[in-house]
């Protein structure tokens, strides 16, 4: 699960894309999580995505009642001082779940530090090897990356790029559809937004 | 994943949202190339077929791993969650798996979006063996190798194409530059490419041990990573 690592752009965009996880006690082992999406898959999808559809507040209060041992991903964060907030009600909540948030590391490490906290254990990404030649272009990686899992292809995001550029898309409808793809809910809709006009132009 | 022909339009709509590049065209209408196909079911959930042409075909071993290694909603049975890989750093603070004097590094074969073979997982798994690795046993890439001191993969499974997996190991952080060199020489020899990532346990204050050897060493990390803030209790020891 190293979806929310390796996210492309530079570090002015990349100012604008914060990811938080939360992680329950007994994780990687969630019994009531495998059976109920086995046995269920198109309703724990629903579930699922409408728990991560919600608000911060609304997310905040439910907390408590998430069952020992689940995952909750998101929420997404485009503003440091946002983030900041949210991470202090959590330490304030001592919810004794792991949390890890994705982002640049200065500017985490800015927030943890106004609210007394340290990094406890980090990652690094330390780029792409291999065959590069077989990437898509940079402006289209920005994209897709956010998308750890790669259910957002290439094509889609060029394809999006050049509707809204002849107009036969707007925007915002662009990135529903491409923000819908990223089951985790991790894509980052404002970013995207800046990067489908960009690559629009 | 098929396509059913007599219900197919030729629309193209389903085109660009494959992963694999997989849906190409057979007369005025489409098909899946079954080679290419991940078995992500991107096509499906996607909703993007006008007359509900794509079909699910019945897997069997081993193109079951396509699905399992493709849709990040299928979960392993090995680990128990949803995802390629484990919690690995997430939960450091409550499991305690990666301790001072350590380092854990992630490889996402395949990543991003180019797709890989058990093939060129393996030429990796056995590049960073020799430098003295431990897989991470729970990790489901580490269940497919018929040997896991040498990194090697049973070869019914080496020709499955999948989007991408993980593979996971640690190692003293003494040996951060030889996994690092290991893995720009194995760089060269595969059909795909690879995404790193490097764990490291901060110290009290801090201070991230593992950053010293890669800015001594001139090895390039990212300015955006992940953090795993201590919230989690009881804290490991």
């Amino acid at each position: 699960m190293t979806h929310t690592l390796h996210r492309q752009g530079d570090v002015e965009s990349l100012r604008e894309d914060y990811v938080v996880l939360i992680l329950g006690k007994d994780i990687p082992f969630s019994p009531y999580r495998m059976r109920f999406s086995r046995r269920f898959p198109r309703i724990y999808e629903i579930v699922k995505k409408a728990f991560l559809n919600m608000g911060i507040l609304k997310m905040l209060r439910i907390i408590n009642r998430i069952k020992p041992g689940r995952t909750q991903e998101g929420p997404v964060f485009n503003d440091k001082k946002e983030l900041a907030s949210y991470l202090k009600r959590l330490k304030e909540r001592n919810l004794g779940k792991s949390v890890v948030v994705s982002g640049l590391f200065d500017e985490v490490n800015d927030c943890l530090k106004g609210i007394n906290l340290s990094p406890h254990t980090v990652q690094f990404s330390l780029g792409i090897f291999g065959k590069k030649e077989l990437l898509p272009r940079q402006e289209i990686l920005e994209v897709t990356t956010m998308c750890g899992h790669h259910m957002i292809s290439p094509r889609l995001a060029e394809r999006l790029a050049s509707d809204v550029r002849d107009g036969k898309l707007s925007r915002e409808e662009a990135v529903r559809v491409l923000s819908k793809q990223c089951v985790c809910g991790i894509c980052n809709k404002t970013r995207a937004s800046k990067l489908i006009e960009a690559l629009a132009r | 994943m098929w396509i059913n022909l007599e219900k197919c339009i030729g629309c193209m709509e389903c085109v660009p949202y494959c992963p694999a590049g997989a849906i190409i065209a057979t007369g005025n209408k489409f098909m899946v190339d079954e080679d290419r196909c991940f078995e992500c079911y991107v096509c499906i959930r996607a909703e993007i077929c006008p007359v509900d042409a794509f079909q699910k075909a019945p897997l069997k071993w081993p193109r079951t791993l396509r699905h399992l290694f493709s849709s990040m909603t299928m979960i392993h049975k090995g680990t128990g969650i949803d995802g390629r890989g484990t919690a690995e750093m997430k939960t450091n603070d409550v499991t305690g798996r990666y301790g001072y004097g350590e380092v854990g590094f992630t490889v996402d074969v395949g990543r991003p979006g180019v797709g890989t073979t058990f093939e060129d997982v393996e030429r990796i798994s056995m590049a960073v063996a020799k430098v003295g690795v431990e897989f991470e046993q729970m990790n489901p890439v580490t269940k497919l190798m018929s040997d896991k001191t040498t990194g090697s993969i049973r070869d019914d499974v080496k020709m499955e194409r999948i989007l991408s997996c993980v593979l996971e190991f640690e190692t003293k952080d003494t040996k951060t530059v030889s996994i690092i060199n290991a893995l720009r020489d194995v760089s060269k020899l595969v059909n795909t490419v690879f995404s790193v990532g490097c764990i490291c346990r901060c110290k009290p204050d801090g201070t991230i041990p593992v950053k010293k050897i890669l800015d001594e060493a001139g090895i390039f990390y990212r300015p955006n990573g992940k953090i795993n803030i201590g919230l989690g209790r009881p804290l490991a020891p």
